[in-house]
């Protein structure tokens, strides 16, 4: 009897190994699931600053290009400066190349403004660049690290329920019947403890003659409370 | 003489804009030898300032070192192209500040001004953020 409550042990330490694991396991595609999240949440910040510097880049190319056509606007007015005949054209061409100085100025500040922006923003981009490459390396290391547990819990796993069908076959059969109902019943413990007659599975109280045989070993006894399977276990010795 | 041809890179950083400021900038020779690295803080001021008095400071490193031909590269686009007459410069601090530098370049036999990107003027950014970070 006594070697078979220790089989009974060993199992029920082993089940509530195999339960921690398989949590632990059943979290880690949800962390995997977190990590992707917020990485593609940063490569998104990232490409939306680099789209808004692109952005910028072709306004200033195109207001250089309007700039530059002004520019050969007025050449092209003073040119013509040099073959008019008359007062009157020579006043109207004086006043052509005004209007194009004043828009090209106009311009010219449009210009200095994105050139500003640019330089600005092309700081901020650097900055997040370089932030972004460590929390690449960083993403790939978590991920790494979440597929090598995810093996690890596996091979855990394989081990504990060898160990488990290999302690099954050591038990009787309608004790292992009878473990694995009140384990079913009673959320995965089916057998506990009893320390100064507490019952360390429904910390209630067993009877003091019932604490006594639990001592003495004698037979496989149940708590009358939850009828979980009880040994005694000497805590003191245990700290 | 070694010193007679310098290389300048500069570099003006702000945190804010406005905000406190500090200029970088460092000197080598034509071999690339550093003659000179060394930062200064500007106080309160506005990034294009700050990019300006860098450059202000290095030219009078330069000229201390009896500089006469200098090679000036600078990560501001907007700086070079208006010391190159590309752009006017329009603020009125910008313009006195420019004044000073065109003063200052007038004292070299031989100079040049050319854009190059910010990861190649990481020495002049650094010393630039480490004014302000050792003074704020």
């Amino acid at each position: 009897m006594k070697e078979q409550l220790s089989f009974l042990i060993a199992l029920q330490k082993l089940d509530l190994e195999i339960s921690k694991v398989s949590l632990k396991k059943k979290e880690l595609p949800v962390k995997r699931a977190k990590l992707d999240e917020d990485f593609e949440k940063l490569k998104a910040d990232i490409e939306e600053v680099r789209k808004r510097y692109e952005a910028l880049q072709r306004s200033r190319k195109e207001k250089e290009d309007r700039l530059k056509r002004g520019q050969e606007a007025i050449t092209k007015a003073k040119d013509r400066l040099l073959e008019v005949k008359t007062n009157k054209e020579y006043q109207a061409v004086l006043k052509e190349i005004e209007i194009i100085e004043a828009k090209n100025s106009e311009i010219e500040d449009e210009v200095i403004k994105a050139l500003e922006d640019i330089d600005q923003l092309k700081i901020t981009l650097d900055k997040e660049e370089k932030e972004f490459d460590i929390r690449c390396r960083q993403y790939e290391r978590d991920k790494n690290n979440l597929e090598e547990e995810a093996a690890s819990k596996e091979a855990a796993l394989l081990s504990y329920q060898q160990r488990v069908f290999e302690l099954k076959k050591q038990i009787d059969g309608e004790l292992l019947k009878r473990y694995e109902t009140i384990k079913r019943i009673r959320n995965g413990l089916a057998v506990v403890s009893v320390w100064k007659e507490v019952c360390q599975g429904c910390h209630m109280n067993i009877p003091p003659q019932l604490y006594n045989d639990v001592q003495k070993l004698e037979g496989l006894l149940s708590c009358p409370n939850c009828n979980r399977i009880i040994y005694w276990q000497n805590q003191n010795n245990n700290a | 003489m070694l010193n007679e041809h310098l290389n300048l890179f500069t570099d003006g950083a702000c945190r804010g804009n406005p905000g406190r400021a500090g200029a970088g900038i460092v000197l080598t020779n034509r071999n690339g030898e550093v003659i000179i690295a060394s930062c200064r803080y500007l106080g309160l001021c506005t990034n294009n300032i700050a990019e300006y008095k860098a450059l202000i400071i290095g030219l009078e490193e330069a000229l201390k070192r009896r500089c006469k031909r200098i090679n000036i590269y600078l990560d501001s686009e907007l700086l070079v192209k208006q010391i190159n007459g590309a752009y006017r410069v329009k603020n009125e601090n910008l313009k006195m500040l420019m004044k000073e530098i065109r003063g200052l370049l007038y004292f070299f036999e031989n100079y040049s001004v050319e854009h190059i990107p910010r990861n190649k003027n990481t020495t002049a950014d650094r010393l630039a953020n480490k004014a302000i970070d050792d003074v704020c």
